[in-house]
């Protein structure tokens, strides 16, 4: 089962089957968990977690992230590219998963997949300077999707959202 | 038929042409046949004056050399045999008299070396011995032959000298209507006439359905190359069974339309990647700048200064987003997409935000929305910007005492969507450029206006889009009327 799902994945998005493999072996190898164990258990995250997985090639974004939430009571992870992010997503039990798209090495795309083979109850939220539609046909299924370049209130009514939670935020301009 | 065509011009060419060779034939055969029928009348006459000339001297002959008086020859040929001769000859002369004279329409007259007249025919009109010794003069070296008009009827004549007994010259002036040639004349005129104008019709008629024949591949590559369009640049001409010049056209056309294609894909993928690299500095930005605003510790200037740039940050994002957009109407293929959808239904939804954002400013809202359903195709989720961009307007140029509508009516076959405000309008000179990119009205005493001037320039193409068009109409003071169309 496991073979086939990665056959589709490579196939989908065209890359390396050693890349591939490299990574699911890592998976298995670099974590706590075996080949054996990975299938037979998960890590399960949910999403009243209060601690966010931020993975962005851009240091900046990763930084406003990280302080958006960190006032707001959140645990922020950041990582660069789909290696360091696997890595801490198998360490860590994190509720959601900022997602960039378009990132130098490794596609977003299959780290969605992968998040979703192996981490099902993790949210996952697109998060990308293109626009929602593109997004949303580069990446089907996700919990939800974000333009970066809407601001950090429009970011926290989607958390809140996604968390069960209304919490109403306003620009607050003097007048 | 159009007169600037192919066909058009081809046809009347060649027409010309065929005009012109038949004109030349038909007259060089109407000049033969007219030739032809005089060489008849000519024979005809040289037969008969033969004929009267050998029964006149048969006549001297037979009275045994003896100079019989004209005036003899006169008698006898009037039907007066007085003279004895021969039973056998009288009636091999009788004969050749009857024959003679039987020809009822002939005139004749015999005349001396001096002008005198020997003998003519009985019922010879007046003014014809006249014409007779004009025409068919006595004196040597005339013509032998002469056509002549004697009362309005056409005659050709024959000047036959002649000696009688051998000894005394007379000349014989025989003259034969010509009604029977210009009779077969006319009919000839008349069949050739008919026969060209007849034949030019059906040149003219089969030609211009071969014409279209071969110009048959023209009006498929036209009509294929009017069916492309941004929706379906994936349409090729066929060219099997092409004439090679026709084949050359087409092979030229369908790589136009690939080099169409790849130039359409490049400029939609690069005005995608300079939004999104524009887009990233700027997102970084934001973020940064609503930080530090939240953030207690700043100073009154500081936050004066990190707003009015967040603001314009804000409307940086926001223009790169609306020519994004406006950019993917006119390269992107199928950016549209179009369902059967209840634009009532729609309507309702959009007016509840629109409530909302009017009750907001405190502007009266009434939308006016009938109960029956109207169905169109339409993109629901460009539609709800078209909308939305609209109302933004109106709520933005409408103040708090004011009020804004939906009205909906059917007109024509069409339905209409109208967004009505009792606003400031928009000023005359205004109104020719609303819809063009970035155009924005400055609102008089008041600072800039927020706006990023695209709204209306991309709610025009929505609704092109859709096969409508948005009209408006608005006056100072009075407020204005958005009114979207859509085809039913």
């Amino acid at each position: 089962m496991r073979r086939t799902y990665i056959d589709r994945i490579a196939e989908h998005y065209q890359c390396q089957e050693d890349d591939l493999d490299l990574m699911m072996g890592m998976f298995s190898r670099k974590g706590r968990w075996s080949r054996h164990d990975v299938e037979e258990s998960r890590v399960f995250g949910s999403a009243s977690s209060r601690r966010l997985l931020v993975v962005d090639d851009e240091a900046r974004i990763r930084d406003t992230y990280q302080k958006i939430f960190s006032k707001k009571g959140f645990d922020v992870l950041t990582a660069a590219d789909a290696m360091n992010a696997k890595d801490l997503l198998v360490r860590e039990r994190v509720g959601i998963v900022f997602l960039d798209i378009n990132m130098a090495e490794v596609d977003g795309g299959i780290l969605f997949e992968l998040v979703r083979a192996f981490h099902p109850g993790v949210k996952v939220v697109v998060s990308s300077v293109y626009p929602v539609e593109e997004q949303k046909e580069r990446i089907r299924g996700a919990d939800a999707y974000f333009d970066k370049s809407d601001g950090k209130y429009a970011l926290l009514n989607l958390v809140s959202s996604l968390m069960g939670r209304e919490e109403e935020e306003h620009y607050e301009f003097p007048d | 038929m159009i007169t600037n065509s192919i066909r058009f011009k081809t046809s009347i060419l060649y027409s010309s042409i065929l005009l012109v060779i038949l004109i030349f034939f038909s007259t060089y055969l109407f000049q033969a046949a007219r030739h032809i029928l005089y060489q008849n009348i000519n024979e005809e006459l040289n037969i008969k004056a033969d004929q009267i000339v050998g029964t006149i001297n048969a006549y001297g002959e037979v009275t045994n050399g003896k100079l019989p008086a004209m005036s003899l020859v006169r008698e006898f040929l009037s039907d007066d045999v007085k003279v004895p001769v021969a039973q056998g000859v009288i009636d091999k002369l009788w004969e050749k008299h009857r024959w003679l004279l039987g020809a009822h329409n002939d005139f004749f007259r015999i005349v001396d070396v001096n002008g005198e007249v020997i003998l003519q025919s009985e019922d010879l009109p007046a003014g014809a011995g006249f014409l007779l010794d004009h025409l068919l003069s006595i004196r040597a070296g005339a013509d032998n032959y002469a056509t002549l008009n004697i009362n309005g009827i056409p005659f050709r004549g024959i000047r036959y000298p002649f000696t009688f007994n051998y000894r005394k010259p007379y000349v014989l002036q025989l003259v034969v209507p010509l009604t029977s040639v210009e009779h077969t004349m006319a009919k000839l005129l008349t069949v050739m006439i008919t026969g060209i104008i007849v034949t030019l019709l059906l040149s003219l008629f089969i030609g211009s359905f071969l014409t279209r024949k071969i110009l048959k591949p023209v009006t498929e590559v036209t009509l294929t190359a009017s069916n492309i369009s941004q929706k379906n640049l994936g349409i090729r001409i066929k060219d099997q069974a092409l004439d090679h010049e026709m084949l050359l056209l087409v092979d030229s056309f369908n790589q136009m339309i690939d080099r169409l294609e790849k130039s359409f894909a490049h400029i939609n993928e690069f005005s995608s990647h300079v939004a999104h690299e524009l887009k990233t500095p700027l997102s970084i930005i934001k973020g940064e700048l609503e930080l530090a605003l939240s953030a207690d510790n700043a100073r009154e200037e500081d936050r004066r200064v990190m707003m009015v740039t967040l603001e314009e940050i804000d409307r940086l994002i926001k223009i790169i987003k609306d020519l994004l957009l406006l950019a993917k109407f006119d390269y992107k293929l199928n950016i549209f997409k179009m369902e059967r959808m209840n634009l009532t239904e729609f309507l309702h939804d959009v007016c509840r935000h629109a409530g909302v954002l009017a009750q907001e400013k405190g502007i009266r809202f009434s939308p006016l929305i009938p109960e029956e359903e109207l169905w169109i195709q339409g993109d629901p989720v460009h539609l709800r910007r078209l909308f939305f961009n609209l109302i933004h307007n109106a709520v933005k140029f409408t103040p708090s005492c004011g009020e804004i509508s939906i009205i909906v009516t059917v007109l024509e076959g069409k339905g209409r969507v109208s967004v009505k405000d009792t606003g400031e309008g928009i000023a005359p000179a205004d109104q020719k450029k609303i819809f063009e990119k970035f155009y924005r009205v400055r609102k008089a005493g008041h600072e800039e206006v927020s706006g990023t001037g695209l709204g209306l320039c991309l709610a025009q193409s929505i609704a092109r889009a859709h096969g409508g068009d948005i009209v408006f109409e608005s006056a100072p003071q009075k407020g204005s009327t958005f009114t979207v169309i859509f085809p039913l």
